[in-house]
C-alpha cells in the first residue's frame, strides 16, 4: 500500500494503519531493532512499541517519509531499551563507542544542549555531502549501531578498513562543526 | 559534547538521510523485502552475474562472480508503472527515447550481444550474463555515468549505489546496455573490493550529471585444507563466524593430484536470493551443472614450494597468466609451500627464532650452511636516526631482543628467498612473488602506508629491498579518463598508483588506499 494511504489510515484511526504498517515495514523494523538490541525477543517487544508510538504521535505528525520516521522510532526505543537494561545492570545491554572518545570532549555545556537541532541538522548537511559508502558506513555505525565486524561483512570490507574509513569520516566531522561553530 | 548526545543526534538526522539509507539492500533481507513490496515482476528480476578481473602487473589475476542483482530495476520499479509510489517510472515508455547510441567498445561486446536479447519485462532469474574486463590494471578502475533524473525511462543503480541517490536513468537502450556492463564490472570488482569511491564530479549543461567511480580492489585469499577449498570470509560475507567453506556449497573439485587440483565452483552471491524468513538461499554444489555456462574453473598447482592459485571462468583459458600465490599462518601445515619439512628454510627460521645475539646467529647459521647456499646475514636494530628509523640500523654484533632487534634477514640462494623478523613478528618472504601476504607485496603496501611523500616512499622501498629485486618505482598521479602522470616529488596520496618494476621485465602496482591492500 501506498506510505499516503497507510497515514491516511492513521489519520482515520483506522487500525489497519498498523496491520499495513506491520506487513510493509514489520521486517524493516525488527532488523534495526535486533541490530541494536541483539536480541530477537526484546526485538519484538520494541517493534510493537514502534506501532505504539506511530500511532500515538500519527496524527498529528505526518510524515513526509514513513519509512524514515518509522526507522527513527524504532531506532529510538531500542536506544531506550538499552539504557532501560543499562540502569538494570542487564550484562551484554551497552553500546560502546570507543572511537567516539577522541571525537567528543565527553562534557556537558548548556550550549550543547539548546543546540541540539542545529546540530543534528549540521550533521545531515555533512552526511549529506559524503560518498555514498562513506555514508553507509557511518550511519551503519552511529545510526544502526552495527559494530565494525557487522560492517566489514556487510559491505566486504576489512574491519580495519572499517575503522579507518570512520576514523577519516569523524575527523572531517570535527573539523566541519567546529567550522560552523559548534563546541565538540 | 557528550557520545550520548553525539549518537542521540544522529537519531534526529533528517528523514530523507535515514529512509535513503534504509534501503539499501542488505544482505539480511531486510531492505530487499521491502523492495519486493513495491515491485515483483518488471523488467531484470533477477539478474545473475558479474565477473572480476584484478590484474597485476605481470602476476595477472582474475577471478570471477556471480550474484544475482537485487538492484536492478526490478527491484525498484512499480509493478503498476505508478511513479507515486516509488517515484521510479515505468520501463515501458524507455524504448522511446532515441538518442545518440553509445559508441561500444570491443570488450563490451559479448556482453551487449547478450543483452541484446532481452526484451522489457522478462525476468532473468534464470539467466545469467557473465561479463569481463582484461587488461593491464584493473585494480583501479574510473567509470563515468550521466545521469538525469529528469528523464523518463530505464535506470540503474550506480555500481555501489544502494539507495536513491544512486538511480540513474540512461537515455537510450544502448547506454542502459553500456551501464549494464559497468555496473557488471564495478559489482565484481565490489566482491573484491576494499574502497570504492563514488563522487558527482559535474553537472553538465544538458542537465546531466557526471558520476566518478574509483574501486580499489583486493586480492581474495584462498586456502586448501584435506577436506576442502576455504576463502577467508572477511573478502565476502562474514555472518559466518571462522572460514567459509569455499565455494559455499557449490563447488567440487574435478581431479587431484599430488601437485594439481583442479575444480569447478559457482561464485559466492553477493546478494542471494531469500527464502520465506529472509535468509539467503546460497547454490548448492549440485547446481554447479545447472548453471554450467557460469561456473568457474581454478586450478590449484604446487610450485617453487608453494600452491598456487589460479581462477578461471570455465572455457576460458587463462593458463598463460601467472596464477597467485596464497598462503596463510592459519592453515600452515598445508598453504606454507616454503616451510617443507625440515627443509633448509625450516630449520634457517629455527635458528633465528631461538638465536640470543648477532653471534650466535651467524655461527649457527654457518654451521648449517655446509653448502654455502647463504648470501648475506643482516640484522637491524630499532634507531631514532631518521635515516633508519622506519626500517632500523645494521648491526654486527650484540644481543638479538623484542623491542630492539627491528630485522634479521637471512639470504640464501640465488632466488634470494630469506627469512625476516619485522616489528615483533616473523614473517616469510618470498620467492619471485609479490602477490603474497607477508612478502615484498605487504611490505610495500606497510610502506606506501605509511610514507608521507614520495621520496619518503622511494627510500623506504629502497632500504627494504634487500634482495636488489626492484629496478624502478614509479608513482603515478590520477589525471581522469584512465589517464595518469607520474611524479617525481611531493605529497603521495590517497588515490595515486605505486608502480614497482622489480627482477626481469616485471611489475606490480599498488594503490595509496586508507587500508592495507595487496593488488
Amino acid at each position: 500500500m501506498d506510505d499516503s494511504r497507510i497515514i491516511e489510515l492513521f489519520f482515520e484511526r483506522n487500525e489497519a494503519a498498523l496491520k499495513e504498517v506491520s506487513k510493509k515495514y514489520g521486517a524493516y523494523c525488527a532488523g534495526i531493532a535486533r541490530g541494536i538490541l541483539k536480541n530477537s525477543e526484546d526485538a519484538e517487544e520494541c517493534l510493537n512499541d514502534t506501532y505504539m508510538s506511530a500511532w500515538d504521535s500519527i496524527p498529528p505528525k505526518r510524515p513526509t517519509s514513513l519509512g524514515g520516521y518509522l526507522g527513527k522510532i524504532t531506532r529510538n526505543n531500542a536506544l531506550n531499551r538499552i539504557n532501560f537494561f543499562s540502569r538494570q545492570k542487564r550484562a551484554g545491554d551497552t553500546l560502546s563507542f570507543d572511537e567516539l572518545d577522541e571525537f567528543v570532549s565527553g562534557k556537558y555545556s548548556a550550549e550543547d544542549l539548546t543546540s541540539e537541532t542545529e546540530l543534528a541538522a549540521a550533521i545531515s548537511a555533512f552526511i549529506k555531502k559524503l560518498p555514498q559508502k562513506t555514508r553507509e558506513l557511518f550511519l551503519g555505525r552511529y545510526w544502526e549501531m552495527l559494530s565494525h565486524e557487522e560492517l566489514a561483512g556487510r559491505y566486504k570490507m576489512s574491519e580495519s578498513a572499517v575503522a579507518v574509513a570512520l576514523g577519516r569520516t569523524l575527523k572531517k566531522l570535527k573539523e566541519y562543526l567546529l567550522k560552523e561553530g559548534f563546541e565538540i | 559534547m557528550t557520545k550520548q548526545q553525539f549518537i542521540k543526534a544522529i537519531g534526529n538526522l533528517d528523514d530523507d538521510i535515514i529512509e535513503a539509507y534504509l534501503g539499501t539492500p542488505f544482505d539480511d533481507g531486510r531492505a530487499v523485502k521491502l523492495r519486493a513490496e513495491k515491485s515483483r515482476s518488471s523488467f531484470l528480476k533477477f539478474v545473475g552475474i558479474a565477473a572480476a578481473v584484478v590484474c597485476a602487473a605481470a602476476a595477472a589475476i582474475f577471478a570471477f562472480t556471480i550474484f544475482p542483482l537485487p538492484n536492478t530495476p526490478a527491484d525498484v520499479i512499480s509493478e503498476s508503472g505508478d511513479i507515486s509510489d516509488s517515484g521510479i517510472p515505468d520501463i515501458s515508455s524507455a524504448s522511446k527515447d532515441e538518442k545518440t547510441p553509445v559508441e561500444f567498445t570491443k570488450e563490451d561486446e559479448e556482453l551487449q550481444n547478450i543483452l541484446k536479447e532481452l526484451s522489457p519485462g522478462e525476468e532473468l532469474r534464470d539467466r545469467f550474463i557473465y561479463g569481463f574486463l582484461s587488461g593491464d590494471d584493473h585494480s583501479e578502475q574510473t567509470f563515468k555515468f550521466n545521469c538525469d533524473p529528469e528523464l523518463d525511462g530505464i535506470y540503474v543503480l550506480t555500481p555501489s549505489g544502494r539507495s536513491q541517490s544512486g538511480l540513474m536513468y540512461p537515455q537510450t537502450r544502448e547506454e542502459l546496455y553500456k551501464l549494464l556492463l559497468k555496473y557488471f564490472t564495478f559489482s565484481a570488482a565490489d566482491s573484491f573490493m576494499s574502497e570504492v569511491e563514488t563522487v558527482v564530479k559535474s553537472e553538465n549543461p544538458d542537465g546531466t550529471f557526471t558520476i566518478e567511480s574509483t574501486v580499489y580492489a583486493s586480492l581474495p585469499t584462498f586456502f586448501i585444507t584435506a577436506d576442502g577449498i576455504y576463502r577467508k570470509k572477511d573478502e565476502n560475507v562474514s555472518t559466518v563466524s571462522g572460514f567459509v567453506k569455499f565455494p559455499w556449497n557449490a563447488g567440487k573439485v574435478v581431479s587431484k593430484t599430488d601437485d594439481t587440483i583442479i575444480f569447478t565452483y559457482l561464485p559466492y552471491p553477493t546478494y542471494p536470493e531469500l527464502d520465506e524468513n529472509g535468509n539467503p538461499i546460497y547454490p548448492e554444489l549440485e547446481d554447479i551443472d545447472k548453471y554450467n555456462e557460469c561456473a568457474l574453473k581454478g586450478v590449484l598447482k604446487y610450485e617453487r614450494g608453494g600452491w598456487r592459485l589460479n581462477l578461471t571462468r570455465a572455457g576460458f583459458d587463462f593458463e598463460n597468466d601467472p596464477p597467485i600465490m596464497v598462503k596463510d599462518e592459519e592453515f600452515p601445515d598445508i598453504m606454507q609451500g616454503y616451510m617443507e619439512q625440515d627443509s633448509f628454510n625450516d630449520k634457517l627460521r629455527h635458528i633465528i627464532l631461538t638465536a640470543a645475539s648477532v653471534e650466535e646467529l651467524e655461527r649457527n647459521v654457518k654451521a648449517l650452511d655446509t653448502e654455502s647456499r647463504v648470501n648475506r646475514i643482516l640484522v637491524t636494530e630499532y634507531s631514532d636516526d631518521p635515516t633508519y628509523y622506519k626500517i632500523g640500523k645494521p648491526v654486527t654484533s650484540g644481543s638479538i631482543e623484542s623491542g630492539k632487534t627491528a630485522y634479521i634477514s637471512v639470504l640464501y640462494d640465488d632466488s634470494s628467498d630469506g627469512v625476516v623478523y619485522w616489528y615483533g613478528s616473523w614473517i616469510d618472504t618470498i620467492r619471485g612473488e609479490f602477490n603474497n601476504y607477508e612478502s615484498y607485496g605487504n611490505k610495500i603496501n606497510m610502506y606506501i602506508k605509511i610514507a608521507d611523500t614520495v621520496d619518503e616512499l622511494k627510500e623506504l622501498i629502497r632500504l627494504g629491498d634487500f634482495n636488489k629485486r626492484i629496478t624502478a618505482v614509479r608513482i603515478y598521479r590520477k589525471l581522469g579518463e584512465g589517464k595518469r602522470e607520474e611524479i617525481t616529488s611531493g605529497k603521495l596520496d590517497t588515490g595515486m598508483t605505486v608502480r614497482v618494476e622489480f627482477d626481469v621485465e616485471s611489475y606490480q602496482e599498488f594503490s595509496k588506499t586508507s587500508s592495507v591492500t595487496i593488488t
